[in-house]
């Protein structure tokens, strides 16, 4: 074999490698990546698993909202989240609860929500995401909702939220429990600065 | 003797139409009133602290107005005190007739109402609360502008400018010189540098002219090959690992980046980065977006407007707009590639391939122009409404009502 002839597969599996390794390779993080299997975004074709939309009044905390349903205000504790001693942790928690502060509402899941009483529920909430909009005849906006994302499962896989223990008996209580899995694996947020690994 | 008489006659039409021309561009003169005039104009709606006047600074002001006398029929007015003679506490008073929504965040740049189609009233709220929200929008929020294919940067300023007047808050344009700038450089060279003697019999001049008008007429025929090389580079930014080395994809990462150590740099959890995205211009996000982390992610909301927007990320706070002619029947239109403004098939084009399911559920407006995908006909409709949406939202989060 000649030279050229061996420049010539060298640069053929250099290119096979580069195109595999391009592939294969991800600028993902492991939080990122875990994020993106599912759970964190559901689909419109999913969405009857959810009741609302709901009035969001504000947020009172990195786990605690107050949303209006029937003309009355009630407290949310977002379930599966319970906040950190570490201030920087919890404003960051607050601020992607603060996603859910938009326009559209916020929406619940219906096979997570414990009602504790008429003005103090434990719920998943999900804002809307990607949408359309067509604009109606009075220059409102008419938004079909094609997938919906929640924040609390970001806030468990980047470490801005703690898992509660202490309230297990829902359906996405494993999700959140790998979610804060991901966290503690990689030193996420709280987990950067505490030994708890 | 005769030529000097022409070349006399011919200048001093030059000099009239030039002065006309620069007339009719210079806003008429503003009347100037001191404080105790603009006591005396109109019923104060709350005492003005003169004193603040005296320092630099232009200051706002809500007169109560009598029904039919200065100002129409309107009850109250927004005036803006602009010191020009602080000595003698002499000020410019900006704004005759019926209050706008807002002066927009603009601070002192105030210009007024510009379009019906744009402006609308908040009844719910005074004019300087309309005013507090849009500063505080302003000073919390980032909004960007990404332009689609083949624009100017004239035209890119101009959208820029317009959508900065819609929202009422200013927007940064992503800086994405383009082919056809380099015909529109070519020209301007032209234009400022060899012409522009005007009329003249000077042989030396007259040639500089005959040629600046050569070299402009060459830059307006390099704006077509411009234009296809545009679109012959844009698909070189899809290829996998090409995106980030890219000159256009660099610019938006950095202005997307900046923006976003902005909003997570505020306490307020309602801060955030608004994107809109004009055709190529959402495929460049898009992409930009896809390498940003799924938290920075969450705090960009926003609008992309026609073909190229499908390809949006998963779980992003984005709305997917379109328009369609009803200009021209579809059928016709459907038979024309790329110009048969089929939004799917337009898009998987752009897209290269990583469309995504959300264009079956595309929706549109229908609207009777022809040509739909100019970033200007996105104004009156989506942007309005989109405009009207984040002024009340954030007004009753601001304002508590």
């Amino acid at each position: 074999m000649d030279h050229w002839a061996m420049l010539h597969q060298g640069a053929v599996v250099c290119c096979v490698c580069s195109l595999f390794a391009g592939c294969v390779g991800s600028s993902e993080s492991p939080e990122d990546r875990f994020l993106s299997r599912g759970h964190y975004v559901l689909q419109s074709k999913d969405a009857a698993a959810l009741e609302g939309p709901y009035t969001i009044k504000r947020i009172l905390g990195p786990n605690r909202i107050v949303i209006e349903s029937g003309g009355q205000d009630v407290r949310v504790t977002i379930r599966g989240c319970r906040p950190t001693d570490d201030e920087k942790m919890n404003l960051r928690a607050r601020k992607s609860i603060g996603t859910l502060l938009g326009p559209d509402g916020v929406y619940i899941r219906t096979d997570c929500k414990q009602v504790i009483d008429k003005s103090a529920w434990k719920a998943v909430v999900y804002r809307t995401a990607n949408k359309t909009a067509i604009v109606g005849e009075n220059l409102e906006l008419e938004k079909t909702v094609l997938t919906y994302a929640m924040p609390q499962l970001l806030n468990l896989a980047y470490g801005y939220s703690l898992l509660d223990t202490s309230d297990t008996d829902y359906p996405l209580y494993g999700v959140f429990k790998e979610a804060e899995q991901v966290a503690r694996r990689n030193g996420n947020g709280y987990w950067a600065t505490h030994s708890d690994k | 003797m005769r030529s000097r008489a022409t070349q006399f006659l011919l200048s001093a039409v030059f000099l009239l139409l030039a002065f006309t021309a620069s007339a009719s561009l210079t806003p008429p003169p503003l009347p100037e009133v001191s404080p105790a005039d603009a006591a005396e104009l109109a019923e104060l709606s709350e005492p003005i602290d003169w004193a603040s006047l005296e320092s630099e600074n232009a200051v706002l002001a809500v007169l109560l107005v009598p029904p039919g006398t200065l100002y129409g029929d309107a009850q109250t007015a927004t005036i803006l005190l602009v010191p020009c003679d602080p000595k003698n506490r002499l000020y410019r008073f900006f704004r005759v007739g019926q209050p706008p929504l807002g002066l927009r965040a603009f601070g002192n740049d105030y210009t007024g109402a510009f379009d019906d189609r744009y402006d609308w009233r908040e009844q719910n709220y005074t004019q300087a609360e309309v005013e507090s929200v849009y500063a505080y929008l302003a000073q919390r929020d980032r909004h960007i502008y990404n332009t689609g294919l083949a624009n100017k940067e004239a035209l890119r300023e101009q959208n820029r400018a317009l959508l900065a007047r819609v929202m009422g808050v200013p927007v940064e344009v992503v800086d994405n010189p383009t082919g056809m700038d380099v015909g529109v450089r070519i020209s301007a060279f032209g234009r400022e540098h060899l012409g522009g003697h005007g009329l003249t019999l000077n042989p030396l001049r007259l040639a500089s002219n005959i040629a600046g008008l050569a070299v402009q007429l060459a830059g307006r025929a390099a704006e077509v090959p411009g234009a296809a090389f545009d679109w012959g580079f844009a698909p070189i930014q899809k290829i996998p690992g090409v995106g980030p080395f890219e000159g256009t994809h660099r610019r938006t990462r950095t202005a997307f980046l900046a923006a976003l150590a902005h909003v997570e740099a505020q306490t307020d959890a309602r801060a955030r980065v608004y994107t809109w995205m004009h055709s190529e211009g959402a495929i460049t996000g898009f992409a930009v977006f896809s390498d940003l982390s799924a938290e920075q992610r969450q705090l960009i909301r926003g609008a992309a407007f026609g073909p190229g927007s499908g390809a949006t990320p998963e779980g992003m706070d984005i709305e997917l707009l379109a328009l369609r002619s009803t200009w021209v029947p579809r059928r016709i239109l459907g038979l024309i590639p790329l110009i048969n403004l089929d939004v799917d098939q337009v898009a998987n084009l752009a897209g290269g391939g990583i469309m995504t399911s959300h264009l079956r559920d595309y929706r549109y407006m229908t609207t009777e122009s022809f040509y739909t995908h100019g970033f200007d006909k996105y104004l009156p409709t989506h942007v309005r409404a989109k405009a009207q949406e984040y002024f009340r939202t954030e007004a009753r989060a601001f304002l508590g009502r």
